[in-house]
């Protein structure tokens, strides 16, 4: 008999979608999937006694927190391996232009 | 404005965080069983031809967006991302054979004959061959205006305005559609093509064509003599005194 427990998380819909896009996420995490995995399992059976609604909402409300931070340090990390790799020396040649250029007996920036 | 089209270019590539390997023959770049995803700059792309659809959506206008990607059938995975943060369609050009910016843009062109958009977005760059060629031999090829290297981008009843980077400082161009727009890296901050939007999808439209179907010469042009990697880092030294410094400046990096 197969069971929706029985497939692997990011692949449950429906009422299981906060599991799944959280496991879904985890597949890219940079400490490794298996590191997100496991903490995330050990979260979810933290909870599995819950009995209140309000309180199973709160957990699921966190759940969503979580899948936003999660996108958003996914961003900053690409944005910034970006920015590294083609505008730092760009940045870096700009700013040594501009020391260069400086006439610190007035301090003035003459371009 | 009555229904805008908007075609964006996805190329597949070897993910951002992957370290590069070059093949033992030293030809190419290992790209078997490695990670790929959708070029950061078309995502970026991608992502402005989805608020720009959007942004109308809201003032009671239309957009389409149409994602297209040039390349072996894996490219689908990339398609399907652009169909999860919002494109409407996507068309595969089917194609086993290396692909040069020519090639990519002689492919664009015969598409975008058929499929008559209003502008086209591209990526800047791939950050895999770091061409910056295909945005600017398509406007050639189509003759149509360009703005490159955007980092900001309005759009009026049938023309734009473009904040570009350029070397020093921005410069804003007006230009009337149909135009081509390539993307900057400070445009916006595209959208994680989550789970839900994954399997939404997957029921999205996504047209196929082959090399054959649109005739076009995809021969390369160019040849690639060698690839090798840099040079690796030779770790530093520690000094014990000011004189054991002074030393190794004069002696050994020979500075002084």
């Amino acid at each position: 008999m197969s069971s929706a427990w029985q497939l692997p998380p990011h692949k449950l819909v429906g009422p299981f979608t906060g599991v799944g896009s959280l496991s879904y996420l985890g597949r890219e995490y940079p400490a490794g999937a298996d590191f997100f995995h496991a903490r995330l399992k050990k979260a979810f059976l933290k909870n599995r006694d819950l009995k209140d609604p309000a309180e199973i909402q709160k957990r699921i409300d966190l759940g969503d927190y979580i899948c936003k931070e999660i996108e958003a340090m996914y961003h900053i990390n690409k944005y910034r391996a970006m920015k590294k790799r083609y505008y730092e020396d760009i940045e870096a040649e700009s700013i040594q232009s501009k020391l260069e250029n400086t006439n610190w007996a007035d301090g003035a920036v003459k371009r | 404005m009555s229904n805008l089209r908007i075609m964006v270019a996805c190329k597949r590539v070897v993910d951002y965080a992957v370290k590069i390997r070059v093949n033992a023959a030293g030809t190419a770049v290992e790209t078997a069983n490695v990670k790929h995803s959708m070029n950061p700059f078309d995502e970026i792309g991608a992502e402005q031809a989805i608020q720009i659809k959007e942004a109308l959506a809201k003032a009671n206008g239309k957009a389409e967006v149409i994602a297209i990607s040039c390349g072996p059938a894996k490219a689908q995975e990339t398609l399907r991302t652009a169909l999860a943060m919002g494109a409407d369609k996507a068309i595969h050009v089917e194609s086993n054979e290396e692909l040069q910016p020519l090639a990519v843009a002689k492919l664009l062109k015969a598409v975008i004959d058929k499929e008559k958009p209003d502008m086209v977005i591209l990526g800047k760059q791939a950050i895999d061959d770091d061409s910056n060629q295909t945005g600017q031999m398509l406007a050639g090829l189509l003759n149509w205006p360009q703005a490159t290297f955007a980092s900001k981008v309005e759009l009026s009843e049938k023309a734009m305005t473009v904040t570009r980077e350029v070397d020093g400082g921005v410069e804003t161009i007006k230009t009337a559609l149909p135009a081509i727009l390539t993307t900057d890296l400070r445009l916006n901050t595209p959208r994680y093509a989550s789970l839900p939007n994954i399997m939404k999808a997957k029921k999205k439209p996504l047209t196929k064509y082959t090399v054959a179907d649109l005739g076009v010469d995809i021969k390369p042009r160019l040849e690639t003599l060698k690839i090798a990697e840099p040079a690796k880092r030779q770790g530093g030294k520690i000094v014990e005194s000011v004189d054991d410094l002074i030393d190794k400046l004069k002696n050994e990096a020979k500075v002084l």
